[in-house]
Order: structure tokens, then sequence, then C-alpha cells
């Protein structure tokens, strides 16, 4: 039976010694409340070790304190997260950047763990590692198939439940949870985006590689087939985030999160569209009547969030999904096919967006930079 | 309410039934495992106004009842 209570308050560097059956190491994790309900890769100290040669420093440093438990996130525990998961040990550099941007304030990581909103922090993964790791930007960008997105998202899920202590159901408290809390990792088709990638949009050399972390909810479906302008794809986008159970809606300061498909994108550049246009027109047209909310949400949240337009407006009042176009936004992602997706932000939260880098502060341009020689005893 | 207590206040946390595990467990994080926690019935949102005051008036008595007994 797994104590769950138990769980959330157990320190997360303790070592159990384990006989060599696999099946009783399976039993083991699970019956220890480490696993997000699927059997995990044990964790043993070969394993982990093997994680740790893409790590390059002290191996009990404090990389992170994961709320709410707040307990550090060393780079021994998080290997042994990623080696659960089914990491490869390349795959770990973006575990632990992705990680530390989580834990930067802006992101609200405590509110993110412990809501009852069913939103869970997706990673965008840019630049040339996204590539050499195989992180799919295509087709199953969002799975299933690629190891890449699946373990790493499924490793940044362990390190939140196992060392921040978002225990499912106990603190946790997402009212019915989501698929996007197994594994939320992709990365930009950049190669398909006529517009800057989002790392250079946010100001990082295009050679560089990051990790964009949003905390949102699963992807809404933007179906369609017949628009061929920029404006007429736009509306449907528009039209598919105006939408009144979002969270976001409420929250002045979230951050929409629009991923355009290839066409879709190809077909709004086509038409001369930038990304500030897109977020001009999407600030001007994604927006609700005030009359499809229930009379208490306006009378609580509405009209308080949003206290200069209700005033000006009153029932006219088109109520904003975004309150300032820049506050949209936009990346490509994708195969072929005409669906794009929104995906609704948790509202009071903001993106954050780090940089790889090597132990010197370096900019790194190949994954294989951050193995270090030698190995690693833990 | 942490830095509250430990300055001395006396310090009680309100809690709908769901939550009240994470509230322990979140004393402990911040150092204040004694944290009184009166648990209250879940939802409180979405419930009519009076509704809301009956809650707030059970709770304040066993506020006021955790106080008195405080030496």
């Amino acid at each position: 039976m797994i104590n769950r209570m138990g769980s959330l308050l157990e320190q997360s560097d303790a070592r159990y010694p384990v006989s060599d059956d696999l099946d009783e190491q399976l039993q083991f994790c699970a019956d220890h409340g480490w696993t997000d309900g699927l059997p995990v890769v044990p964790p043993t100290t070969k394993r982990v070790e093997a994680m740790l040669s893409y790590f390059d420093g002290p191996v009990d440093t404090c990389l992170a304190n994961i709320p709410p438990r707040n307990s550090v996130a060393t780079p021994v525990i998080l290997a042994a997260n990623a080696t659960m998961a089914g990491c490869l040990p390349e795959y770990f550099p973006i575990v632990v950047l992705a990680v530390q941007a989580m834990c930067d304030s802006a992101f609200n990581l405590y509110a993110v763990q412990t809501t009852t909103h069913s939103s869970a922090p997706l990673v965008i993964v840019n630049g040339p590692i996204a590539r050499q790791l195989g992180i799919d930007c295509a087709h199953m960008a969002f799975g299933p198939g690629a190891r890449a997105n699946a373990s790493i998202g499924r490793a940044i899920r362990l390190a939140l439940m196992n060392i921040g202590g978002a225990i499912p159901g106990v603190s946790d408290l997402s009212t019915y949870g989501s698929p996007a809390k197994f594994s939320f990792c992709i990365a930009e088709n950049e190669a398909n985006n006529p517009w800057e990638p989002l790392h250079v949009e946010r100001g990082y050399p295009p050679e560089s590689s990051t990790v964009s972390v949003f905390a949102c909810e699963a992807p809404h479906n933007v179906s369609d087939h017949a628009s061929f302008s920029a404006r007429g794809i736009l509306t449907t986008v528009a039209g598919t985030s105006a939408t009144t159970g979002a969270n976001s809606v409420y929250h002045p300061l979230a951050e929409p999160l629009i991923l355009l498909s290839p066409e879709h994108a190809a077909t709004i550049h086509k038409d001369g569209f930038s990304k500030d246009d897109i977020r001009q027109f999407l600030f001007e047209h994604a927006r609700i009547a005030l009359d499809r909310f229930s009379a208490e949400n306006i009378d609580q949240r509405i009209r308080l969030k949003h206290a200069e337009l209700f005033d000006r407006d009153g029932a006219k009042m088109m109520v904003p999904v975004a309150t300032a176009p820049e506050r949209f936004m936009i990346a490509v992602v994708g195969g072929a096919g005409k669906h794009s997706s929104f995906l609704p932000s948790f509202g009071n939260t903001s993106s954050v967006t780090r940089v790889l880098r090597n132990s010197s502060g370096e900019i790194v341009k190949s994954i294989e930079d951050l193995r270090h020689k030698g190995s690693t005893e833990i | 309410m942490a830095e509250l207590s430990r300055k001395g206040t006396p310090v009680i946390l309100i809690s709908s039934g769901p939550f009240v595990n994470l509230a322990k467990a979140q004393a402990q994080v911040f150092a204040i495992p004694n944290l009184m926690v009166i648990a209250i019935p879940h939802p409180l949102g979405g419930i009519a106004l009076s509704e809301v005051y009956g809650r707030a008036q059970v709770a304040a008595g066993h506020i006021a009842g955790i106080l008195k007994a405080k030496p």
C-alpha cells in the first residue's frame, strides 16, 4: 500500500538496499509512491551514475528548491528521477534546465503544483540540441512516440512529485488531473517556422539551445481546413480561444499559448503577417461577449479583473482572452495537417526561458559539450 | 503566517477539508509543525453568502476556544 502522506514528508535523498530481482525493484518503487502510476526504471546506483555523465559539478549541489515541499533538487536526486522516467543520459541537461526554469519565481510553481486547475508545466525546447536529442517537433510532438519527449517530460513530472512533493490527491489537488501531467515536453518546429523561433524572439542567439516553460492546459485543437487567408485562420484561432471555462480569461496577466501548425503558419505568413500582427489580430478578435458568462462570474470575477473595461463598456463588454497583444505566446509545432492548438494559461504565472550553458557559463552548441570526462561515483 | 508564529502571534489556519493535509504538510515545510488547522466543509466557493457566514461562525467558535485554552 502506498503511504501517500508518508511520501509527502519523505526525505528525497534516502537510499535503499534492494534485491537484484526486477519485479521486486519495480514494486519497491511503486510501494514508496515514486511513480506516476506506471512502472519506472529502477534508479540503481549504476544507472544514476550513468545519468550524471552529463552533469559537470558536485552531485550534491542545490540546483533548485521545488515547491511545495521546497526540497532540494540535487543532481543525484534529479538524475534518479530522470532514470526512473526512462531518460537517456544526454537528456539530463534539459531536465535540469527545465526544472530550474520552473523554479523561477515568475513561473509561480507553488501555485501550479497545488492548484485545483488541470494545468501542467509545458516545456518547449529550441535550438540545435533539440534536434540532436531527437525531441519531436512535428507529427507526434505531444506524443506518443519519441523517447526524448516522453521521458524528459516524465522526468520533470516525477521530480515535481518526488522532490517537490506534489503528491496526487494530497498536495496536487487538481480536480481531475490531466494527460499533460504524465509528460509535457516538445520542441518547436524551427525548420518550418517562417518567423523567428521562440528562443530568438526572446533574445537568445539562434545557435543556442533553450527551454521555455509554460504553465498551461493540455492543447485545445484548432481545426481549420477551409480558410486560405491569415485572417481566416486567425479568426478560427480567436474563436477557439474564446472560451469562458479557461482559467486565463480570469487573470489579466495570463499568457495564452498559440502553437501554429506549419501549414497554418505558412498561410498566415504568406499574407504578410508578422508575429506581432498575429498578436494584434488575436487581441482584437479573441474576445467573449459578456452574456456568455454567468451572472456570478461577472459579479465576482469579470468586473473586478477587468474593471476598467467593465466600467467603460458595461453589458456590451467583450472580455479579452488576453489583456494586451504581447501576452499571446506564439510558436510553430506540428507536422502535416491543418490543425493548430491553443493552450490556455494557468493564469497567475509567467513563462520563463533559460539557455543551456556549460559549467563555465558558456552557451553550448552541442549536447556532447556537456558530457564530462571521467566517471561519477555516488 | 510562519513569520507571525515565530514572532509569538497566535496563528490558526482555516482550511476546507481536501486541503487540510496540504496545509499540515506545508506547516512542517515552513517549520511551524504545531500550526492549528481548523477544517471546515468543502467547497467554500459557489455557496450562498449566508452559508459562508454560518461556517465562519462555527470556525470562529473553534478559534475562540483554542485561544482561550492557550496558556
